[in-house]
């Protein structure tokens, strides 16, 4: 939940924005220089379209208040139900920053205090010794050379275990707003809350091997937050695997330093830029509909370039390297002209259309 | 998408229009008097309604809204003041002068028709939120069975073939191809302005991205929110707390306008739906008849019964399915089964009156068409039965095996089964198939076989399901407390 834009400085967001569509270089300019597509298309005469409801943000602020207050009085009997925690286990240590009603003043006060916390805990050599089961936004940067030009991420909250230590075990847990609805929760929503946590769980290993603190143990399992229906009471998932998606963050994080020093010399104080990001090239694709505000500008020069993008990704993978125009042409009778246009009018008339 | 959607969507785009899917319409549109269009907004974060607008097609609808969507007693009071409109017209018991008796009393069919997927959920919502609620006394009476009410319907929207919950843009995408992406097609607004004759052709695309920008879904526009509620909202609040009765009743009008602007164009946007479909000049493919009988069999038993047994104050109460899950393993197991019984007859029966799905099916490989070869009588006894040989010049994929069971093309109960499959050198294949009773067709006929449903099986199976002494009842009867005692 952190991650919607509370700090300047999170880098989650756009992280997913880039992994949403990396073979944009626009897109990647974007992230990598935390440029603002919306500022993009205003820029280009489009109307930004991925706004937030002032009452979601207000509602989600309040639920992880709420779920966080009087030492996580609400959320850790939950844990403790679903076997994230043990029996008796107690204690939160309250990383948030002020403007999420923490009690830290900063960004760099809350990196500070995480990375002192992880050290508490990778030199705890006594399990009878209190430590706090919880960790409400703990804070990190991702040691250099991850993610160009900074990489700081704010992780929801992690539950640490002592009864198998130590070193204790760590365990990364996603908060959101949404109704958890069981089998009827929407998927999607639920696959951006993985890939989130799996993302924090990568950071977390980074981080603690730049610490020398690698000894510390870190569950592959998170858990999800969810809201039950109608109430500000949570619900916990419990047992999600986020080995495949702290894997997709190693490898998104090697791609995009890839694609970071793929791209043209950049000066954020010399050049303008807005006027970057207008300038790079883009790769339309269906998905950029679902989170990028220039998508209408680039839906329109897919419309002129004859893109099979506008019709969706399963067509434009359908015609390989053939656009639309010509597809068209196939369809009214005209001859292929390459061997590419030859295997469509076959799979086309394989598929009833076209002429024999 | 399998890939004759994917060139039906080229098709579609060559012609710069949207294709109808079928030569027949596949769902029922019930008349006017036995359709209640509903629809609905929320407070960004919230599940509950902030706004409801119902009413029949061609009526303007009745509109109820909070000013405070976060105010649970606000939108309860809400609430229950839409439910006998709901209850109603479900005909459920309690809520009507002459309940139903049996099935057949439920006809005709009473549909729900909503604008999108976002507004089934809300029926989710509305059952979480209403099943079980002790809220007030009115809760018992009003509440308890519109939460019951608004499961079911949502669990039925979920059966595949059901008639009872229509969203209007999957019925439009069940009739049209579109030509855009899948992302767009959610989008009521959208897919209407594609349909709109005055639209000129090489306008269409703009005019349905136009219309795109205007929310349908249940949440509001973030921007909306913000510029045209948030401030009155405020102020709603303040005069609340002050007791300023005037203020507060007109911040409550100014809210109410938005959403009501918001609810009337989701409104709109469904009867338009309806209406185009009527329009369609498709006559309605003869299979939905089965499946409007398999819907009011299932509102009989999984509504109906129920609601006659609490309306009787029994003691104790029927079982009410909750909001959540199952809690039941074998009531799973038999929706499994029953919602597997759905869609194989859902499929069957309406690939039968449609020549277009049979080609789709062909396509895909669950059949075959060919020319007969040779008949020949095979009956022993009593026991009637004939075996084709039947030629495809023009073979596809195929997934039908020796063994499959067939039905002929266009007379579903002509069942039969392949005992030989062979490919010739040239590529073409010949069927040999045992077809049950004395059937003979003309040497030289045009005949097509589809893989035969297999509903019956899975109906079978979801009653068999019940029963603790059948294969698998130690998993479908263990009680939790079982497994205690195992440990």
């Amino acid at each position: 939940m952190n991650g919607s834009g509370t700090a300047r400085g999170n880098t989650r967001a756009r992280f997913e924005q880039w992994a949403k569509n990396p073979a944009c270089r626009a897109n990647t300019l974007s992230a990598v220089h935390n440029v603002r597509m919306a500022d993009v298309a205003r820029r280009l005469g489009y109307r930004p379209s991925f706004g937030q409801s002032v009452f979601a943000l207000t509602r989600g602020n309040n639920f992880e208040r709420q779920i966080l207050a009087d030492g996580g009085a609400r959320l850790l009997p939950e844990l403790v139900r679903h076997g994230v925690l043990p029996e008796g286990a107690k204690g939160l240590a309250d990383l948030r920053v002020r403007m999420n009603g923490g009690p830290l003043p900063s960004l760099p006060a809350a990196i500070d205090a995480t990375r002192h916390w992880l050290g508490v805990l990778a030199g705890q050599t006594d399990s009878r010794t209190p430590l706090p089961a919880i960790i409400a936004s703990p804070t990190v940067r991702i040691p250099k050379g991850v993610m160009l030009p900074e990489a700081v991420l704010i992780l929801d909250v992690l539950a640490v275990r002592y009864d198998q230590g130590p070193p204790p075990e760590l365990i990364v847990g996603e908060i959101k707003t949404y109704a958890d609805r069981g089998g009827h929760t929407d998927p999607h929503k639920l696959a951006v809350a993985r890939a989130q946590a799996g993302l924090y769980l990568h950071a977390l290993e980074l981080v603690l091997a730049e610490m020398g603190c690698s000894h510390v143990r870190l569950r592959r399992k998170g858990f999800l937050v969810l809201t039950r229906p109608g109430s500000n009471f949570p619900s916990v998932r419990a047992g999600e695997d986020l080995r495949h998606q702290a894997e997709r963050a190693r490898r998104g994080f090697e791609l995009l330093e890839a694609a970071a020093r793929g791209l043209p010399p950049f000066s954020p104080v010399a050049d303008d830029p807005v006027e970057a990001v207008m300038r790079a090239e883009t790769e339309y694709s269906e998905a950029c509909l679902r989170f990028c505000d220039r998508a209408d500008q680039c839906h329109a020069s897919a419309v002129v370039e004859g893109n099979p993008a506008v019709l969706g990704d399963e067509v434009r993978r359908f015609l390989g390297e053939v656009d639309l125009g010509r597809a068209v042409a196939l369809l009214n009778g005209e001859d292929p002209r390459s061997a590419g246009e030859r295997d469509l009018l076959r799979r086309l008339r394989r598929a009833g259309v076209g002429r024999p | 998408m399998r890939e004759r959607d994917v060139v039906r969507r080229l098709v579609a785009h060559a012609e710069g229009r949207p294709l109808p899917r079928g030569t027949t319409r596949q769902l029922h549109v019930a008349a006017d008097e036995d359709l209640l269009i509903v629809a609905f907004v929320r407070m960004g974060g919230e599940s509950r309604p902030w706004g409801i607008a119902f009413g029949r097609p061609g009526a303007e609808p009745e509109l109820l809204t909070v000013p405070e969507g976060r105010n649970r007693d606000l939108v309860a009071d809400m609430c229950s003041r839409f439910a006998p409109a709901l209850l109603r017209h479900l005909r459920t018991p309690g809520f009507v002068d002459v309940p139903p008796t049996e099935a057949e009393e439920l006809r005709p069919l009473r549909q729900v028709w909503l604008p999108n997927g976002s507004h089934a959920d809300m029926l989710h919502h509305l059952a979480y939120a209403y099943t079980f609620t002790q809220w007030r006394p009115e809760g018992a009476t009003t509440l308890n069975p519109l939460g019951r009410a608004a499961g079911w319907l949502f669990r039925e929207a979920q059966r595949p073939g059901q008639q009872h919950v229509v969203t209007a843009t999957e019925a439009l995408r069940t009739s049209y191809t579109f030509p855009a992406q899948s992302t767009r097609l959610e989008h009521l607004g959208f897919l209407l302005t594609w349909l709109d004759p005055d639209v000129a052709p090489g306008e269409r695309f703009a005019a349905a991205h136009e219309a795109e920008a205007l929310a349908v879904s249940t949440a509001l526009d973030p921007v909306l929110e913000r510029s045209r509620i948030e401030k009155p909202l405020d102020d709603w609040h303040d005069a609340r707390n002050e007791g300023d009765a005037r203020r507060e009743r007109a911040r409550a009008s100014e809210i109410a306008r938005v959403l009501e602007e918001e609810l009337r164009r989701r409104y709109r946007l469904t009867a338009q739906a309806i209406s185009h479909l009527r329009a369609d000049g498709r006559r309605t493919n003869r299979g939905v008849g089965r499946l409007i009988d398999a819907a009011l069999e299932e509102q009989w038993h999984e509504h109906t019964q129920p609601e006659l047994r609490h309306a009787a104050g029994a003691d104790p109460p029927p079982f009410t399915p909750s909001p959540e899950t199952d809690r039941d393993a074998a009531a799973a197991g038999a929706r499994y089964m029953a919602h597997l019984a759905s869609a194989s007859l859902a499929e069957a029966v309406l690939l039968h009156d449609d020549e277009e799905l049979q080609d789709e099916a062909i396509a895909r490989g669950d059949g075959f068409r060919g020319t007969i070869a040779d008949v020949e009588d095979r009956s022993r006894g009593r026991w009637m039965r004939t075996a084709w040989t039947v030629r495809d010049e023009n073979p596809g994929p195929l997934r039908l095996r020796e063994g499959s069971w067939v039905s002929i093309i266009g007379s579903p109960e002509r069942r039969g089964t392949i005992l030989a499959v062979r490919t010739g050198s040239d590529g073409r294949r010949t069927f040999e198939v045992e077809v049950s009773g004395h059937v003979t067709w003309p040497v030289g006929s045009e005949v097509g076989f589809v893989e035969s449903s297999n509903h019956q099986l899975s109906q079978r199976k979801s009653q068999l399901i019940w029963s603790d002494d059948e294969p698998g009842s130690w998993l479908t009867h263990a009680r939790p407390d079982d497994d205690e005692g195992r440990r």
